[in-house]
This record gives structure tokens, sequence and C-alpha cells, in this order.
């Protein structure tokens, strides 16, 4: 049995200090504790200054903070490359050795090699 | 880096104007937990339903929901629990959530109190330590934190999570602006063997 990790964990690192929303509304300069229960609560996403307070204030890189949004975005972003590795690839003839195409392809597929969940297909 | 399975476990401990709940994400980490109740008129078991549980399920989105299997109840009160009790798994199946209803065989086998097992609960998650309650007195009524205990002990059965020898307080720390240790992890079970 396996599950998705949450989109955010900021309500459970919250619990865990013992601070009230008020709190860390005023360590992260958020002006109503109505919006930090809207980012708890999975109803629209932080400003990306409001995740670097965040993770100031807990201590806890974002990449945990917002584990579920991370992985999508990290999923989506190697989707993305595989595309463009492929487009490239048509691209490329024998004798375009050393050109920006096949620059850009060894940069993509060295990329692709380097992360972590990377599958060759 | 192969990725973790996970598994999501909402555990509550019903009664009819409120329920005390835990949440956990595989053996270790505790996510959340509390009390919530319904105490204005109207129908409580609706309303801790719709209000309390709802909010909850949407939330964090727990893959098992476990229940306390029905005590001895009087039979004034059976049939309200039972009603509660078939709200929340309708509840649960609306939201696609397996429910599972633990018996209290081990804790019988045990002989423990349910004070004991809190205080093993706090042991095994020192967050919760704060808000265990002092120990009734015979004529005291049970202090409605007591719920979030049971809570944790059913997720734990549910998670095969055996108690340990941890001290339920946590350490002081060394400096206030230090991280304390357990911040997010359990203790560890210490082995006496070595």
């Amino acid at each position: 049995m396996a599950t998705q990790r949450l989109p955010n964990y900021l309500r459970t690192h919250r619990k865990h200090s013992g601070l009230s929303q008020s709190d860390i509304c005023f360590l992260i300069r958020l002006k109503d504790k109505s919006e930090l229960s809207r980012y708890e609560r999975n109803i629209g996403q932080p400003s990306l200054r409001m995740a670097l307070a965040c993770q100031e204030v807990y201590g806890k890189p974002i990449s945990e903070l917002f584990a579920g949004m991370s992985e999508s975005v990290a999923r989506d972003s190697r989707n993305q490359m595989k595309k463009l590795q492929t487009r490239l690839q048509a691209n490329i003839y024998p004798q375009s050795t050393g050109s920006r195409i096949m620059q850009k392809f060894q940069w993509i597929s060295h990329r692709l090699l380097e992360m972590p969940n990377f599958k060759l297909v | 880096m192969k990725q973790k399975s996970l598994t999501r476990v909402l555990a509550l401990d019903l009664l009819p104007r409120r329920f005390g709940y835990v949440v956990l994400e595989g053996p270790e980490r505790l996510l959340d937990w509390g009390v919530r109740s319904y105490r204005r008129t109207g129908k409580p078991i609706d309303a801790l339903i719709h209000r309390r549980l709802r909010p909850l399920l949407e939330l964090w989105r727990p893959m098992v929901l476990v229940i306390h299997a029905a005590r001895q109840v009087p039979p004034r009160k059976k049939l309200l629990r039972e009603r509660l009790l078939k709200a929340v798994v309708a509840e649960a199946k609306n939201n696609r959530v397996c429910v599972r209803i633990l018996k209290s065989a081990k804790e019988q086998a045990e002989k423990l109190t349910k004070y004991e097992r809190a205080r093993e609960v706090a042991k095994r998650f020192p967050v919760l330590a704060r808000s265990l309650p002092a120990k009734r007195k015979p004529w005291q009524s049970e202090d409605h934190r007591m719920g979030m205990f049971a809570a944790a002990a059913l997720a734990m059965a549910q998670l095969n999570i055996t108690a340990l020898s941890a001290p339920a307080i946590p350490e002081p720390l060394a400096s206030p602006f230090d991280p304390p240790r357990d911040y997010f992890q359990p203790t560890k079970q210490v082995s006496n063997h070595l």
C-alpha cells in the first residue's frame, strides 16, 4: 500500500513547532492568518517569497515542506526534458558534431542521467 | 533514489459529540492530531461528519481510516453509536478510503489502562507528551484530550508499532535556539541486549 505525498506539510511542521497560525503569520510577514490557513489546506499556492520564508522559519528545505508539489513539478520537468531530447535527436545529423543542437542534446542527456528517478525507456 | 512507500492512516476515537484523531504517514511520521467536537444544537452526527470529519479526509487524503470496535455500550447509547459508525463509514467510502475496525484484543491481553496506553503513545511521539493530561482521579471525568491518545494507540496498532523505552518528556535542550532532536522523528527503540 502506497500513497502519494501531500502537496504540502506546512500544518504538520507548524503543529510540531507548537506555534499558532498567528505566530507564523508574524514570522513570515503575512497580513492575515486566513491566508496561511488556505495554504495549509492546499487552497491556492504560496508565493516564492512566502515559501522561502517558511523554509527559513521551519528549517526544512522547500522540497520537503512542499513535497507533493515538488515531486509533481520534478516529474513534469523530466517529461518536458525527455520531449526536448527526442525533438533534438531528430534534428541531429552525423556531420553536426560540435554544433549547437549537439551541445544542447548532450547537456540534456547528461542532466537526465543525473536525475535520481530517471528511467531509460 | 528509491521512493519510499507511504501509508497514511487516519485513526479516530469516536464519541457521540466529539472524536479524537491522529494522522500518521508511515510508522514514524506524525502529521496531525487533535480533538474535534460539536456542541451546538442540531444533529450532532451530521455536523460531526460534514463539518469536522470531511475536512480532515479532504486535507490528509488517508489511505486507511481506523476506528475502534464498539465496546460494551449501554443499549441507550448503542443505537447512537451504530448510527455514527455507519455515517463515518459512508463518508469514508465517499472519499475512497478503506475503513478498518480494530478490536482491542491486544490491549486486553496486555491489561493496560487507558492512561498507561496514553503514556506509551507519548513515549513514542514526544510531541504529544505536552498534551498528556494528568492521571484522573476516580471522581473526575475523563479529559477530552484522551481521545487523541486513544486514536494514536489505534493508529499504532494498525501500523504494528511497538511501544518503546524512550522518555515520555524530551530531555532539556542544550540551547534554547537548538531545534529538538525529536523534532519530527519519533525516538528510536533502544535495545537493551548489546
